[in-house]
């Protein structure tokens, strides 16, 4: 990283820092004021880590999708800016949102952190415009799912709050609409199913193969039948909304290990960088 | 039946099913596939592996009931894209209408998917030919090192002939991937030859045909062995394995000679800049003992034991692979269409119901 990125990097890790503490201080004493700035923070990140991306972009040539540092930024990115859209459209549900995000996204700064950070030239396999495809897709799916996995957060630690149900409690749907969350599943999904496919024409042009059952392709591959099943089963049994939630976070750890958790135990053709 | 060839329930089952498998698949080494890991896991397992090969789970996607269960996905999306057409025939209201189209367009699609990922199957013909710098090849199926066919494919030969002429290779770049071949395809049917560089990104297509470069190469030294009377006992070129390690591609292998009971262990240090000749480390070994451990060039000649060894010569060599998918296209199509099916769901579930509501 140049100076201009690790200004970019470290302000925007503080500001996650600071809306998390923020809206941590809002949730325990009941306060809206604290959460106004959370939000205005988590813009801030939103515009810096925009800004940083541009300036690796001017610098190496190419968008920071190539290492696996560069992978978790844009989904970073990506979870911020879908926040963002919620918080502009949902004020309530994006105000809620605002935890939970702010947790995540400081927690993936500091394990980017614990990566090489080094910007690295495009191997000859990742010449390809369909890496653009490919990374965009993989990494805005996994901040769609992380959303979902967040409303659901939301949604079980209302539910335990309202239970008994108590006069001042909101009832959980009214803040995270199992709706909303099955439509964040299903955005998802498509998106994470572009990705597959995308990485699928790619392999055919790039190596003559579209399916080698490689360990990231089948780890992603799970995953999405996971949430097609996850999605299958709300829309069908009608299961209870409890459990609904509490799949959903363990799909989300699956799409999280399918991203980048592969890598610590497998060897596999899906090189960052 | 048919209540229960159309249900979801029964959809979620073997969708379960598939999920299941295949994450099996993922923490029992498949053989054919991570044949690297399949001992460590037999060693960890002991005699219990036998159960897992018993059960088939070293082998998942080739299984018989991996095939039925996917033969019963793609009955059950049949049945249920006909219980879907009949739905859309007599829903009112247009949103939920678009919302039922955009499920039946995806579901149409992921039987596609199926249907035409077995018909590629079937069809498919994937060479590999491992080839020296000069070597020129037909398509004869003696010539290539590897090959599959699909059970209904049309073997055909004498369609071209292929020669490598040079293997590109970047040392100076330590990524095994920056390699280039350049080859001509001189097509048997009076079409004019194609003489171009291939290389990961840029097979070369002919017809139904690509010529892709094969990810692995390395160097083919030839490897001379005469005895204290001047005869030759062992002449020719060595395809020398590569590996990658710390960084580095290495190029080593060794060559047995039983009769002798030697064994000449051969590595590859390549020029910087590629041009120039690159230098063999050569020991010899017989029963344990090693007689030699040196380095040679191209002019030398070394003796160990009562053998003289020499490396006058030296190629590259690459893998190239040759495949024909004549219907992979629709595979990809099938992938646009389910996405645009679900899409379209999804728009029609955020739609505000007011809106396009007849």
């Amino acid at each position: 990283m140049n100076l201009i990125e690790q200004i970019c990097y470290w302000t925007a890790a503080l500001l996650s820092a600071a809306a998390f503490f923020t809206s941590l201080l809002g949730t325990v004493f009941k306060r809206v004021k604290p959460f106004r700035f959370a939000g205005s923070f988590l813009t801030g990140a939103l515009g810096v880590l925009t800004a940083f991306g541009v300036a690796r972009w001017v610098r190496v040539g190419h968008p920071p999708f190539v290492t696996l540092f560069e992978s978790m930024i844009t989904s970073i990115w990506f979870l911020l800016l879908l926040h963002q859209i919620i918080f502009r459209l949902r004020r309530e549900q994006g105000t809620v949102l605002l935890l939970p995000v702010s947790a995540v996204v400081f927690l993936l700064m500091g394990w980017a952190f614990s990566l090489p950070a080094e910007a690295t030239p495009l191997s000859a396999a990742l010449s390809n415009v369909w890496l653009f495809i490919h990374a965009s897709f993989a990494t805005s799916g996994a901040a769609s799912f992380l959303i979902a996995a967040s409303l659901s957060v939301i949604y079980l630690l209302g539910e335990k709050r309202s239970h008994p149900p108590q006069a001042n409690s909101a009832p959980p749907e009214t803040l995270a609409p199992l709706k909303t969350i099955l439509n964040f599943l299903i955005f998802g999904l498509i998106l994470w199913g572009v990705m597959i496919a995308s990485g699928s024409i790619w392999a055919h042009v790039a190596w003559g193969r579209y399916w080698a059952w490689d360990p990231i392709e089948l780890w992603s591959l799970i995953s999405w039948l996971v949430y097609a099943l996850l999605i299958h089963v709300r829309l069908t049994v009608k299961f209870s909304p409890r459990w609904f939630c509490r799949l959903n976070i363990i799909a989300v750890a699956i799409v999280l290990f399918a991203l980048w958790g592969v890598h610590y135990v497998y060897e596999t053709i899906h090189t960052y960088g | 039946m048919w209540k229960f060839l159309t249900s979801l329930r029964l959809a979620i089952v073997l969708i379960g099913l598939i999920t299941i498998l295949l994450i099996l698949s993922a923490l029992i080494p498949q053989s054919g596939i991570a044949e690297d890991r399949i001992a460590d896991v037999r060693q960890l397992l002991g005699d219990s592996y036998v159960i897992v090969e018993w059960l088939g789970l070293d082998r998942i996607y080739f299984t018989p009931g991996f095939y039925v269960i996917l033969g019963l996905l793609a009955i059950n999306l049949t049945a249920g894209t006909i219980q879907r057409f009949r739905v859309i025939l007599t829903s009112e209201g247009t949103l939920w209408r678009v919302r039922r189209v955009g499920s039946l367009v995806f579901h149409m699609s992921l039987l596609l998917i199926i249907v035409s990922v077995i018909v590629n199957y079937l069809v498919k013909f994937e060479g590999v030919y491992a080839l020296s710098e000069g070597q020129e090849v037909s398509d004869a199926a003696d010539a290539y090192f590897r090959t599959f066919n699909g059970p209904l494919h049309k073997s055909e030969s004498g369609r071209f002939t292929l020669r490598l002429n040079e293997v590109i290779i970047d040392d100076d770049v330590a990524r095994a991937d920056a390699v280039a071949a350049r080859v001509t395809f001189m097509p048997s049917d009076g079409d004019p030859l194609v003489d171009r560089v291939i290389a990961t990104n840029h097979p070369l297509k002919y017809e139904s045909l690509e010529v892709h470069y094969g990810l692995v190469n390395g160097f083919s030294p030839e490897l001379l062995v005469l005895d204290s009377t001047g005869s030759r006992l062992f002449a020719g070129f060595v395809r020398l394995a590569t590996v990658s390690a710390e960084g580095r591609r290495r190029y080593a292998d060794f060559i047995e000679l039983p009769q002798q009971q030697l064994t000449v262990n051969l590595e590859v240090f390549p020029a910087k800049d590629g041009s120039e000749t690159p230098t063999f480390q050569m020991s010899v070994e017989r029963r344990g003992m090693v007689a030699l451990d040196t380095i040679v060039t191209t002019a030398d000649t070394v003796t160990a034991f009562e053998y003289r060894f020499a490396v006058p010569r030296w190629r590259r060599w690459c893998y190239l692979n040759v495949v024909e998918n004549p219907y992979l296209n629709v595979v990809f199509v099938g992938f646009w269409l389910a996405l645009t099916g679900m899409s379209v769901g999804l728009v029609s579930r955020v739609m505000p119901a007011g809106r396009g509501v007849r």
